[in-house]
């Protein structure tokens, strides 16, 4: 079959800041207002402040605002009285509101989000902690009510979550959920490396319901992860509930692929976290303290070259 | 199974089979609408050139690969992705958008949108190569508007 040959790639430019060499500055491509509404908060606010046009996109569509997403660094200035003016952009139709780590936020400025906007499909309110679990609760229960779109939650990190809370939550979400969106669940092993970024809640379909439990090490509330060890994973199979299924507290884990440490092997990152030794093997490290940032770390910091990099810590210091 | 033509605005033609070409919901309603049992159905498709609508293809026929599993495949898109400069990427989503190739979609405009994570007006400016059409008064007005994302204090 003449489909099924493989393209010649002519594109060979690496695109991190390269705009087209010799072409003039100009009105904003009309790609860019796609764009838009996969924009966390902050820059869909930097791209309001770009130009005319990009700016009437950002101020009077709806679509833009749709999956309201707040993050670092506006998640601490947010508070009741912006999330309330900005939600209302979305003029009723709000599908994802996900706000991470914004403490500031109250029960009653959440629920006041969630009873304009039954058409939210997924709520995510992780470190929000002066959000209560009744709080939480109330409002899903008035999503749940009148519209069965909410289907995902994120409330990991608000502060006394019991087992009763937690199962009144699952009966809602399971209520709403399709068999379909039930039988992937069951599927779903949540692993530490690939756990849900913010950049990536806007499009994924395919989420966890809730994204705590009771981890079976410690019996607290949090986020349980499964092992990406494949010998981890056999003897998970085998008897239900392997030794290093748990929280992150309990199990610690490499950053890089997820897998367990145990303390023989543990390497250090720049970034807090640990490594395991094969992975730290294969990371380019620090030229000066020797440490490797993992992969997601290292695309938040600037340059580095062949000639190698010095970290955050060194520089400062 | 059956094959048609795609045609790109610069005349080149690409013979794509069925499976592959119905990922595009457009065609896949061309399809449906117009569909005979004929193999010498050409689309065409005046809004694509021709190296665009090569790469669509591309990425149509790895997501109908069986033989692939879910991680060969983001494997696969990842690279495709870190191959592309941003011309080439506007121009994806617009095709992508055009035929309605929403896996595509979503990952150019993902891609764009990490471009500018984190970034100041200007500095998208300079990365997507826009000039500022702002009078004074309207800078100022936005500066006002945005005053708690730019400065904590005013919270």
């Amino acid at each position: 079959m003449s489909e099924n040959k493989k393209f010649p790639n002519q594109v060979a430019v690496c695109g991190s800041s390269s705009p087209g060499v010799g072409i003039a500055a100009g009105p904003p491509h009309e790609a860019l207002f796609l764009v838009l509404s996969y924009l966390p908060l902050f820059e869909l606010l930097s791209m309001g402040a770009v130009c005319v046009s990009l700016r009437d996109a950002v101020e009077h569509d709806v679509l833009p605002w749709l999956h309201l997403v707040v993050d670092r660094p506006l998640s601490s200035r947010l508070n009741d009285y912006i999330l309330g003016r900005i939600a209302r952009k979305a003029d009723g139709r709000l599908r994802t509101l996900a706000l991470i780590n914004c403490f500031k936020i109250s029960d009653s400025a959440l629920h006041e989000v969630v009873q304009n906007n039954p058409l939210l499909t997924k709520l995510y309110v992780p470190g929000c902690t002066s959000l209560t679990p009744e709080g939480v609760i109330r409002a899903v229960e008035t999503l749940s009510q009148h519209s069965h779109n909410l289907n995902s939650l994120m409330i990991g990190g608000i502060y006394n979550i019991e087992n009763e809370h937690l199962e009144v939550l699952k009966y809602y979400l399971l209520k709403n959920r399709s068999q379909q969106q039930q039988q992937q669940q069951q599927q779903q092993r949540r692993l530490y490396h690939k756990d849900i970024e913010a950049s990536k809640l806007l499009r994924n379909e395919c989420v966890a319901m809730i994204d705590v439990e009771m981890c079976p090490k410690c019996q607290e509330m949090g986020r349980v992860y499964d092992c990406s060890r494949e010998r981890c994973k056999i003897k998970q199979e085998q008897k239900f509930g392997a030794e290093c299924r748990g929280c992150s507290g309990c199990v610690p884990r490499c950053e890089e692929c997820g897998g367990c440490v145990d303390g023989d092997e543990t390497e250090e990152a720049v970034c807090v976290g640990v490594l395991c030794t094969s992975c730290w093997l294969q990371l380019p490290k620090c030229n000066h303290c020797n440490k490797p940032y993992c992969t997601r770390h290292r695309q938040n910091v600037a340059s580095s070259s062949a000639a190698g990099f010095v970290c955050e810590v060194c520089i400062e210091t | 199974m059956r094959t048609f033509q795609l045609k790109s605005s610069d005349n080149k033609i690409f013979k794509v089979s069925e499976e592959i070409a119905i990922q595009s919901a457009v065609i896949k309603n061309f399809l449906e609408d117009f569909g005979s049992d004929s193999d010498e159905i050409v689309i065409p498709l005046p809004n694509v050139r021709g190296r665009i609508l090569e790469m669509m293809i591309e990425w149509m026929v790895k997501h109908v690969d069986e033989e692939l599993t879910k991680e060969e495949v983001e494997d696969w898109e990842n690279k495709f992705m870190n191959d592309l400069n941003m011309e080439v990427t506007t121009e994806l989503v617009m095709a992508a958008n055009y035929l309605e190739v929403i896996g595509l979609l979503h990952r150019t405009c993902q891609s764009i949108a990490d471009h500018i994570s984190g970034k100041s007006p200007e500095e998208i400016r300079r990365i997507l190569n826009i000039t500022s059409d702002f009078t004074p008064e309207e800078e100022a007005e936005i500066r006002r508007q945005n005053g708690w994302v730019l400065n904590p204090s005013t919270n």
